[in-house]
């Protein structure tokens, strides 16, 4: 029991206790100042108590500490601050002058009143303690909650972007199935179309020669007895077939015919060239030049329609295949004269972007409406009258630049025209040492 | 009407003229703070148990949007003092208001000035009412700082019952509102059976004594 009364209470406890301690009285003048407090101030308890707190401290949050302190004299009720809303009361320096990572000490701090003997409070006691530890600790814990929604929501935008790469890539998987199923329908058809060509071309030179044959005996028809029995007969014959008119029919038959297979193995090679977009040399090729050949084989279905607006840009020379690129300049350029009615503007831009090049091919034709700008590089798909139109045009061009890594892009108003941009690595595909060469 | 805890009428009676009281003395702690006339309702008394507590709380509070407040309390006599938590919702409040007239404008944020004023009054109310009802019953009280569940969270939210350590407690809740501007508040005093047990034996100790 003595041992306890002997205890010096004031300086042997509350002055070591590891957090800091101090009494102030209703007017903010400390009364009070412990261990703590002198290490973490550097203020000798001597020279602060006595003396107001807020002369000793300027930068003390003055307001906000006077009301905590009135609050608990007059409610006499315990008070709390807690380093989440205010991390600190006193900047002091943290406990990690070493291993650092904050700024200053975060401090949980409460206020308690204290009471005389008959319940009247006569002071406030201040207590401050180190939680810099935990908060940290719990900071950095927001700070992973955070990064982990945030990684989150970017997860879910990238499964978004999965998806439409699938939907693209089932797309581009069509694209390739019905590519496919060309080149077979080519393949059988190419070789009938070949020898009904080549016996076409032969027919037409024997009828021809049928029929030369057949005049020069109609012209001694004459010197045959106009009674006998044998004339008598060739005359009814010739009634009866029409003679007249077949020999005239004969070679238009022929000549639609002719037009027919032609168109026939037009298409049959253009089946073939959509689903053997990997052949052609590649080489470096100055792209002016392959568009202003273009334009000369086009320029037949061109002049009437339309005034073509060269901007060539400073280009260098790029990795392709020159052959396959004629035929999308051609497709375009085809395309463009179709869509435009009367006569328009066809614009050909040319630009170096970075480590490509961007060929655009802009109409003021007739544009395309949602559905066509859609669907415009699917196969067979044409807005063009049967004989006109194969559809096939644009998703060859489709896979042409595809073959360069490319990329082909459609912009479109209805009524007011249409843009393709093209753009294409220099150097070529990334694969192209695998290239045959 | 509750097989888990039972109070008789006299002992029910005797509870609700000990919070009327404490609860009086709160209010007239909070008025004191913002200088302002505090409307009080009469403290109900009830029971939640964990299982139902989210739809029981809706109907204790009708309120979806709520910020929260929860405080430890705990009594001399340790387990067998009153103990338990108050949590403290506020509703329908107009912070920006509410913070102009508690003057708090010192502050690192203003996210953090409304966050601390929630917690004063969170402290000053579950502080004044828990005193009251201890020194009622001859006991002090001893709390931990206030820590907020959460701002603008919805009501169920508050209290997780898959984390709840207790099958049933009391509630002793009490609504405060403060005149001329939109502020509202809910205080839930949430007493453990153990706790309970011990109320009821006080109550009957304060009875004989009349
Ligand atoms: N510049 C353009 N302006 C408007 N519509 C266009 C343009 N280019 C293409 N289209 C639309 O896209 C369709 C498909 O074009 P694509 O070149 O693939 O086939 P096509 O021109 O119809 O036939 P072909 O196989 O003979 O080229 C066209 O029928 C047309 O409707
Ligand atoms: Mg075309």
């Amino acid at each position: 029991m003595d041992l306890i009364t002997d205890i010096n209470w004031k300086e042997h406890v509350v002055d070591r206790m590891d957090t800091g301690v101090f009494l102030v009285d209703r007017t903010i003048k400390v009364l009070f100042w412990n261990r703590f407090m002198v290490m973490h101030t550097g203020q000798p308890a001597e020279s602060v108590e006595g003396r107001n707190l807020f002369e000793l401290f300027p930068d003390f949050p003055r307001r906000w500490f006077e009301r905590k302190v009135e609050g608990v004299f007059v409610l006499k009720n315990q008070a709390f601050s807690s380093w989440e809303q205010r991390p600190y009361l006193f900047k002091f320096a943290h406990n990690r002058p070493v291993t650092g990572g904050v700024e200053s000490m975060y401090q949980d701090v409460s206020l308690m009143p204290v009471l005389d003997i008959a319940g009247k409070a006569i002071a406030v006691c201040v207590s401050i303690r180190d939680v810099t530890d935990a908060a940290i600790y719990a900071t950095r814990m927001k700070e992973t909650m955070e990064t982990l929604e945030q990684e989150k929501n970017e997860q879910r935008i990238l499964i978004k972007k999965l998806e439409e790469a699938q939907s693209q890539l089932l797309q581009s998987e069509k694209m390739a199935a019905i590519g496919q199923l060309a080149a077979g329908v080519a393949h059988e058809i190419n070789n009938p179309i070949g020898f009904i060509k080549s016996n076409m071309t032969s027919l037409q030179k024997y009828t021809a020669s049928l029929v030369q044959l057949l005049e020069a005996y109609i012209k001694i028809e004459d010197q045959l007895d106009q009674n006998s029995s044998e004339m008598q007969t060739i005359a009814n014959t010739k009634d009866q077939i029409d003679f007249e008119y077949l020999v005239e029919d004969i070679g238009d038959l022929m000549t639609e015919s002719m037009d027919g297979v032609n168109r026939v193995s037009k298409i049959v090679k253009d089946l073939k060239d959509f689903s053997h977009v990997d052949q052609g040399d590649w080489k470096y090729e100055d792209l002016h030049r392959c568009i202003d050949s273009t334009l000369n084989v086009a320029w037949n279905e061109l002049k009437y329609k339309a005034e073509i607006k060269k901007q060539y840009g400073e280009v260098p020379q790029v990795f392709c295949m020159g052959s396959q690129l004629n035929q999308v300049f051609l497709n375009l350029l085809v395309n463009a004269a179709h869509a435009i009615e009367n006569r328009g503007i066809i614009t050909i831009t040319t630009a170096q972007k970075g480590e490509k090049v961007l060929i655009t091919v802009a109409d003021t034709g007739s544009g395309m409406n949602q559905e066509q700008l859609r669907r415009v590089f699917e196969p067979f798909f044409t807005t063009k009258p049967v004989g006109k139109g194969t559809g096939l045009g644009m998703s060859l061009s489709y896979g042409i630049i595809d073959k360069h890594e490319g990329k082909i892009e459609v912009e479109s108003q209805e009524g007011e025209g249409t843009t393709f941009n093209i753009w294409l690595p220099i150097e070529g595909p990334a694969t192209r040492d695998a290239l045959p060469a | 009407m509750n097989p888990h805890i039972e109070f008789s009428e006299d002992q029910r009676d005797c509870l609700q003229e000990v919070c009327n009281i404490a609860m009086g003395q709160a209010g007239n702690s909070l008025a004191r703070l913002f200088e302002r006339f505090v409307t009080l309702s009469v403290p109900a008394i009830g029971f939640v148990s964990a299982e139902n507590v989210e739809t029981e709380l809706q109907e204790l509070m009708g309120s979806l949007m709520v910020s929260a407040v929860r405080q430890a309390f705990f009594s001399t006599h340790g387990k067998e003092g009153l103990h338990g938590e108050a949590i403290v919702v506020f509703s329908d409040t107009n912070f920006e208001k509410l913070v102009q007239l508690a003057d708090y404008h010192e502050g690192p944020s203003n996210a953090a000035i409304e966050q601390e004023l929630l917690l004063d009054i969170s402290n000053v109310l579950s502080g004044a009412c828990l005193n009251g009802i201890a020194e009622q019953l001859e006991e002090q009280l001893g709390f931990s700082a206030p820590s907020l569940i959460g701002t603008n969270i919805p009501l169920a939210g508050i209290l997780d019952h898959e984390q709840l350590t207790w099958e049933q407690a009391m509630s002793i809740k009490i609504g405060y509102r403060l005149e001329e501007i939109e502020f509202q508040c809910d205080m839930l005093l949430l007493l453990p059976k153990i706790a309970v047990e011990h109320l009821k034996n006080t109550l009957d100790f304060l009875l004989e004594d009349d």
